[in-house]
């Protein structure tokens, strides 16, 4: 492991990030994502923890819910704010707001970047109220997503930075499930990515459309536990 | 500059969890329990502690 800062990371990320991502792949998974949010915070106001560029603020500004992002990266957030207008920068592991605070609380591509997973996702809950949701991604191993990293060669970051410079931890479905910080009790899963073997498979004709058109069907079945990213929602109990 | 009155409302100290407020010339939030200041920077406030500046107590 040589990881370097995640700020550094995300800052140089910020760049290119965007690139790229409006269609196809990226859009997809991202869509999928924020319409997973949208189901359990319809109303109400709803924390996106490294929110990146925006792109599930911006879906879920669209579906009329409120929305504030936070996220570590300067450089992230500068391209988040034509997307959303609540955005603060702060750390995983010490939010800045109250216990409570949120109806829902999502974390989407980014908590298999903390090493301190733990703590963060004690962190997340800390700031659902009673009866909310916590909606956290990981990545699984035992996807098609997880079986290529083990082959394939790291992808460019930026200039000088490509993906192993930074923490990445994967963590199968029953894992994540043992991660919940006490009080959270499963309701369901959204499995993203099941079957498309890789990214531009998506943008090929006749077979991109098939290919999307499967991955949501497959989402919320019974096989979300072999989605690449695996979206585990939690709700706090009643006290 | 100042950020939305929204926002002010759900914004937190990050280490005491405690409630912030706009310094003099609305540049940062305070935080009087830690004394410490919070800078805002583009319209988005910085809530990270290790970047937040010491007050005399």
């Amino acid at each position: 492991m040589r990881a370097m800062d995640p700020t550094a990371y995300y800052d140089a990320f910020s760049r290119s990030y965007d690139r790229r991502r409006r269609v196809g792949y990226h859009a997809l998974v991202d869509d999928l994502e924020a319409e997973l949010v949208a189901r359990f915070a319809p109303r109400g106001l709803v924390l996106d923890a490294g929110c990146g560029t925006g792109q599930i603020l911006e879906r879920l500004g669209r579906a009329g819910i409120r929305a504030c992002g936070v996220d570590l990266s300067s450089g992230m957030l500068r391209q988040a704010r034509s997307r959303a207008p609540l955005l603060v920068r702060g750390d995983l592991v010490a939010l800045p707001f109250g216990d409570g605070r949120f109806d829902a609380v999502c974390c989407f591509k980014v908590l298999a970047h903390v090493p301190e997973v733990g703590r963060a996702l004690a962190e997340l809950g800390r700031l659902v109220r009673p009866g909310g949701f916590l909606i956290a991604e990981f990545y699984n191993p035992h996807s098609v997503r997880g079986a290529l990293w083990r082959l394939k060669r790291p992808g460019r970051i930026a200039a000088g930075v490509d993906e192993r410079d930074i923490h990445l931890r994967f963590d199968a479905p029953a894992a994540a499930r043992q991660l919940l910080p006490p009080g959270f009790e499963p309701v369901t899963a959204r499995g993203i990515r099941l079957l498309t073997p890789f990214a531009q498979a998506l943008r090929l004709p006749l077979v991109g459309p098939l290919l999307a058109r499967a991955e949501r069907v497959l989402a919320d079945g019974t096989l979300a536990g072999l989605g690449s990213f695996y979206c585990l929602v939690a709700q706090r109990e009643i006290r | 500059m100042p950020i939305s009155e929204e926002l002010l409302s759900i914004l937190a100290c990050p280490k005491c969890k405690g409630p912030v407020h706009y310094n003099g010339d609305q540049t940062g939030l305070v935080c009087d329990h830690c004394h410490l200041l919070y800078r805002i920077e583009d319209e988005i406030p910085v809530m990270l502690i290790d970047e937040a500046q010491p007050l005399a107590s």
